[in-house]
């Protein structure tokens, strides 16, 4: 108990003091969390709002198959982006493996199905109340998502904070293809790891404490936005 | 202004899934009627008129409009439905959306002076989602109104809707029949039928059971389902018609 206050304290010293060490991880973490959720929203938004609008054969197949993809174990993940970018892999010749572009790539790999099936949720209702109408009113087909994003941005911005909680929080993925390389791919999941295995549990715990600030902040932001959709309503 | 009538249904049929919900319908919709849908919930009111505002596709028979070339959805005819559906906007965003084939000048212009033919400028401004019932279809209205079409399918309009509310629909609803808008309205008020219909659509488990003009039906509907359902329906006693021969479903279309 005594360790774990001291710590605890030491921790807090460490986020008061702005360790440039303890920021550096920090930073790269958003900067990897943060590309990554754009290009899975990029990606996975339009691709939710164009399976919830149209219907061709297999379509239940493939919802199935995205829900499903949700579930990808981050390791697995890890593992086939680090296939494709290892030296004898199909995208070796880039070099990417060890780097933070890497570990973009596996967390864009890890959240788009996150982003395109949750999307889909708020997609879905949103096609069913209004797809008839649009359709009255003549509207083309991009005009039509265009509105589908319109009606839905305050649900859409609870996609994406998942989405950004669930990368910001992994390690299988980004441990597999970033290495956890100092001043280079080390994250604030993978520091947390290493520094516990090290015996460093001051660095470990203050980590620990800003990725439980932001996992708060998000399910906070979250919450607030569900609260301020039931006033709206 | 009724360019692309009459509206012939031939030997239509909807299914949905593995259910026929319209069969065997043969009607023809020409101009200058006030054409009034009668029948009883799940009769198939609604499906018939989405059917020939070019939302359901028919399994087999086909719809052909004068000028029109396929059974599709166009400008040239609209459809309200029962539960208006608007987006979370103003309702004079609402009403220039609907406009997006307009230079925005006008769209502006022309949606201002829908609400104030609906006579509900005041709600230019507010949220149309947050609108009561009776608001949120009157700015339905005036969004149809404002897209100039030719033909107007209306699906229950004035269902749940106070009286007063009602009241005003009817009068813009006589008001675009009078301004050469074909106006083709679902109801099972047969109140609000007798005061608006020039002619009544009966539909009956999914098929045409009468066609006729609208004194015509009130007085001696032909049909057995129109009998009991004129009967169950209104207070009065109803005659069946002299011809009436017993047969639940005719398929008399008005030419």
């Amino acid at each position: 108990m005594t360790d774990f206050s001291a710590a605890l304290s030491h921790a807090l010293l460490l986020l008061v003091q702005l360790d440039s060490q303890l920021w550096e991880i920090i930073g790269l973490s958003l900067r990897v969390s943060l590309t990554a959720v754009t290009i899975a929203t990029l990606i996975g938004l339009p691709l939710g709002a164009a399976l919830a609008t149209s219907r061709f054969p297999g379509h239940a197949l493939l919802r199935i198959f995205v829900d499903s993809l949700m579930a990808l174990p981050p390791v697995v993940v890890g593992l086939v982006v680090y296939l494709l970018l290892s030296r004898a892999g199909p995208l070796g010749v880039f070099g990417l493996l060890y780097t933070p572009t890497a570990m973009i790539i596996a967390q864009v790999v890890l959240i788009t199905p996150l982003v395109i099936a949750l999307s889909l949720q708020v997609f879905t209702p949103l096609w069913l109340r209004l797809g008839e109408q649009l359709q009255l009113l003549y509207v083309d087909k991009p005009r039509t998502i265009l509105t589908l994003f319109q009606e839905g941005q305050r649900d859409l911005v609870t996609v994406l904070l998942a989405a950004f909680g669930r990368a910001i929080a992994e390690i299988g993925a980004v441990m597999m293809v970033g290495g956890n390389i100092d001043h280079h791919t080390r994250v604030m999941t993978t520091a947390i790891a290493l520094e516990t295995n090290k015996g460093n549990l001051e660095l470990a715990m203050a980590l620990g404490i800003v990725l439980m600030l932001m996992a708060l902040a998000v399910n906070l932001s979250v919450h607030l936005l569900s609260r301020w959709r039931r006033e709206l309503a | 202004m009724s360019g692309i009538l009459p509206l012939k249904l031939r030997n239509l049929g909807v299914r949905i899934g593995e259910q026929r919900l319209l069969d065997d319908i043969n009607l023809t919709l020409g101009v200058g009627q006030l054409t009034v849908v009668l029948g009883a919930n799940g009769a198939g009111k609604t499906l018939l008129l989405k059917t020939c505002a070019g939302l359901l596709k028919p399994c087999q028979g086909d719809i052909q409009w004068q000028t029109e070339p396929r059974a599709a959805v166009s400008p040239a005819f609209t459809l309200v439905f029962q539960q208006p559906v608007l987006l979370h906007r103003s309702a004079l965003a609402n009403i220039t959306y609907a406009l997006h084939h307009l230079p925005k000048a006008e769209r502006v212009n022309r949606a201002k002076r829908a609400l104030q033919w609906a006579d509900c400028e005041s709600l230019a401004e507010s949220t149309a989602t947050r609108l009561s019932s009776g608001q949120q279809q009157l700015v339905a209205l005036a969004r149809a109104w404002a897209m100039r079409p030719q033909v107007l399918f209306l699906d229950e309009p004035c269902a749940n809707l106070d009286p007063e509310v009602s009241q005003r629909l009817e009068q813009l609803i006589l008001g675009l029949h009078r301004d050469g808008i074909k106006v083709v309205m679902s109801t099972h008020n047969l109140a609000q039928a007798q005061r608006l219909a020039s002619d009544i659509v009966f539909v009956d488990r999914g098929r045409i059971g009468e066609h006729s003009a609208a004194s015509e039906f009130f007085r001696a509907p032909r049909c057995a389902a129109a009998v009991r359902f004129l009967a169950h329906e209104s207070a009065n006693p109803v005659t069946a018609h002299p011809e009436y021969d017993g047969a639940d479903t005719l398929n008399r279309g008005l030419v």
